[in-house]
């Protein structure tokens, strides 16, 4: 029972039944009674128009009441109705084959008598029939103290009525009957699609999230059902899909430098070498091992961004000092390739924010800009307010990214310049991990069309951070100078 | 400069040894938090690299029962987990730097110079020099009772020149003391802090404090 109630389609079934029973039960009785007690005073009408009858024709002689002839025994319609007249002094006048005995006629004159108005009863006779009894004291012109008596079998009316209960029973019951497989078939018609869409969705295996759930309905709610199912199931399909991606990217990154170090190290062992050749392949398997620790390091953060774990520290990080430290970082790297780094800095502000990711992600813009500088040209770092809070613009005068480029620059394992990105190290995640970490902070990254040659980056943050999670040590700028946000 | 060590994989502990002596520290290699704290009870130790995952007690239990028993070295935390609550929970626990494995062998090696150099400042809430009023406390820099707006950098870099008034101080120290350690591009930072100093303490009145010695360093010399 358990189970079968369980399903939906069983309970609004029941509940719909229940409730159409209910409903026809109390009509059933309210049908009954009224008709009951409409046959009642039907009965008792016609005893005491009988009775009026009897009365009129009742002669008065010495003070002896008597019928001028026998009394009738049944009314004008042919209604079977006894009557009797009982006398003050206790002898009884009645038609013939009185169905109530004697003492019962005498108790129901006295009762008449003692009352003053005509008594209406029902008993059975002593031969179990129900009989309703009409007792009229007759007036006083009429003998003293006789009354008349009259009464009728109910027996028939009551079988009938009863034949009439039983059947509106039986019918009712059909009715429920009926109303119950009704709503049973209703409620499965309307339950087949979503019967379906669960079908549907345990024979799913992330194989052929390709699938749509393909079902004739209405556009109502359960239309709208199958829609946001069939969108849930594209999003799935196209997560499914990055993520596939994703992971052949990922292994094909992450193996290539395993391969290759594999091979020079099996090389280099095969015999041996001078020290300057042993110099020679470690040096280049160093440069692998950053390559990777990097990339796997990038990786991690991409998939705790993912997972919207990637929760930023609120930590004061003076723009000044940020913009300052990340340009004496790559000042090095940029007078090496011959490229001009020029700095514009605000003389105060300050975002809250997590210095350690900052600089993750100026270092990716900054990277980018001087790796796509030739030499003699420059990259600019400029921070500055805006309306809603602080931005820095990255700008490089290089060949700028191709329009083709523009529309997925920002997703993973992205190159535009094909091989030559792994050369210098990139594996095409940092512009994707740099704007993860622009809108875990509540800002945004983009690359914005400012009209010049090269590329320009755009870091927009506001000012106040709305998700300040905890803060680290001292206000910024301990005297130590020894705050791990900051320093080189 | 001696450094203990508390890391329990045998090749990193090993492999960090080799790094860090071949650079001319010390270096004292123990498993665990207890053996740890036995021998800092015989030894005294400049810093302190301690591993986060560790058997048996983690590091920051170890670096907050090292805090109870007063033992005031530097700790440098090594950690492969770089969440942000790794980090806090690390500073809470009383570690003074943090490192993310995989590390560059020589950045470990200046962090760790960096903080066995690194002495406790002075607790003067209040420095001053002519009419520079410097608040350690309140974080404010005043010039003739004005207040002046400083970075964090700005003004740990003045604080350092009120700590030592009237000495040179290389551009190297200023690095070391302001950016914890040396790195390529330091110098060209000290010249552009020094210069934006001078332009805001001018601005604000009180004239250029700071005299430059060629090839050496700065000097603060109020003007009075």
């Amino acid at each position: 029972v358990r189970r079968f109630l369980g399903s939906t389609r069983a309970r609004l079934t029941l509940a719909h039944a229940g409730v159409l029973a209910a409903a026809i039960l109390v009509a059933d009785v309210a049908v009954f009674l009224a008709l009951s007690r409409a046959e009642g005073n039907a009965a008792d009408d016609a005893l005491r128009s009988q009775a009026s009858v009897i009365a009129a024709g009742i002669e008065d002689t010495n003070g002896q009441v008597r019928f001028g002839g026998d009394l009738p025994t049944e009314t004008q319609q042919g209604i079977a109705v006894e009557a009797a007249i009982v006398n003050a002094d206790g002898s009884i006048v009645q038609t013939p084959g009185q169905a109530l005995p004697a003492p019962t006629l005498a108790q129901l004159a006295r009762a008449a008598r003692q009352q003053g108005t005509p008594v209406l009863s029902s008993l059975s006779d002593p031969r179990g029939v129900p009989r309703h009894v009409y007792a009229q004291a007759l007036p006083a012109g009429q003998g003293t103290g006789a009354v008349l008596i009259v009464s009728r079998s109910v027996g028939e009316l009551q079988a009938a009525l009863a034949q009439t209960a039983v059947f509106l029973g039986v019918l009712s019951f059909l009715v429920v009957l009926a109303g119950g497989l009704l709503a049973h078939w209703l409620t499965g018609r309307v339950l087949l699609p979503v019967r379906r869409i669960a079908a549907m969705a345990r024979s799913l295996s992330q194989h052929d999230l390709h699938r749509r759930v393909d079902l004739d309905v209405p556009a109502d709610e359960l239309g709208d059902l199958v829609q946001t199912f069939n969108g849930m199931l594209a999003r799935l399909d196209a997560s499914f899909e990055s993520l596939r991606r994703f992971t052949a990217d990922a292994s094909h990154e992450l193996r290539s430098p395993l391969t290759l170090m594999r091979s020079e190290l099996e090389t280099t062992m095969a015999r041996p070498r001078t020290p300057a050749e042993y110099q020679h392949v470690l040096r280049g398997l160093e440069e692998e091992v950053e390559h990777m620790a990097r990339m796997v390091d990038q990786l991690l953060m991409l998939a705790r961004a993912d997972a919207g774990a990637l929760q930023p520290a609120a930590i004061r990080v003076d723009l000044p000092d940020f913009l300052h430290e990340a340009a004496a970082r790559w000042r090095p790297v940029a007078d090496r390739r011959g490229v001009r780094l020029e700095i514009e800095t605000p003389e105060i502000g300050a975002v809250w924010a997590d210095p350690d990711l900052l600089r993750r992600l100026i270092d990716n813009l900054m990277d980018n800009a001087i790796r796509h500088t030739p030499a003699e040209a420059g990259v600019h770092l400029r921070g500055y307010r805006t309306g809603t809070g602080w931005t820095v613009d990255v700008r490089d005068e290089g060949s700028g990214v191709p329009a083709a480029a523009r529309a997925f620059l920002f997703e993973r394992f992205v190159r535009t310049d094909g091989a030559r990105a792994r050369e210098s190290g990139g594996a095409g995640l940092g512009l994707a991990l740099s704007r993860a970490i622009a809108r875990a902070h509540a800002g945004r990254l983009d690359l914005v069309d400012d009209g010049g040659p090269g590329a320009t980056f755009r870091l927009s943050l506001p000012a106040q951070n709305g998700n300040i999670t905890a803060t680290v040590g001292a206000p910024a700028g301990t005297t130590s100078g020894h705050d791990l946000s900051g320093g080189g | 400069v001696r450094v203990l060590l508390i890391e329990d994989d045998r090749r990193l502990a090993a492999s960090v040894q080799r790094g860090l002596g071949e650079s001319g520290l010390a270096v004292d290699v123990v498993r665990e938090g207890d053996e740890g704290l036995a021998a800092l009870l015989s030894t005294p130790y400049d810093v302190i690299v301690l591993d986060v995952m560790l058997p048996g007690k983690d590091g920051f239990v170890i670096s907050r029962e090292l805090r109870q028993q007063k033992v005031s070295t530097p700790v440098l935390m090594l950690t492969a987990r770089d969440a942000v609550d790794d980090r806090v929970r690390g500073l809470e626990a009383g570690a003074d730097d943090y490192m993310v494995k995989p590390f560059a062998m020589r950045e470990l090696i200046a962090r760790i110079r960096a903080l066995a150099r690194r002495h406790l400042p002075d607790r003067t809430a209040v420095l001053t020099a002519g009419t520079i009023v410097l608040d350690t406390a309140a974080h404010t820099l005043r010039v003739d009772g004005r207040q002046v707006e400083l970075t964090a950098k700005e003004f740990a870099i003045l604080d350092f020149f009120l700590h030592h008034p009237g000495r040179l101080l290389s551009r190297t120290q200023i690095i070391e003391h302001v950016w914890d350690y040396d790195f390529d591009g330091g110098h060209n930072l000290v010249e552009v802090y020094m210069g934006r100093l001078r332009r805001k303490l001018t601005a604000a009145g009180a004239g250029d404090p700071f005299v430059t010695v060629r090839g050496s360093g700065y000097r603060l010399e109020p003007k009075p």
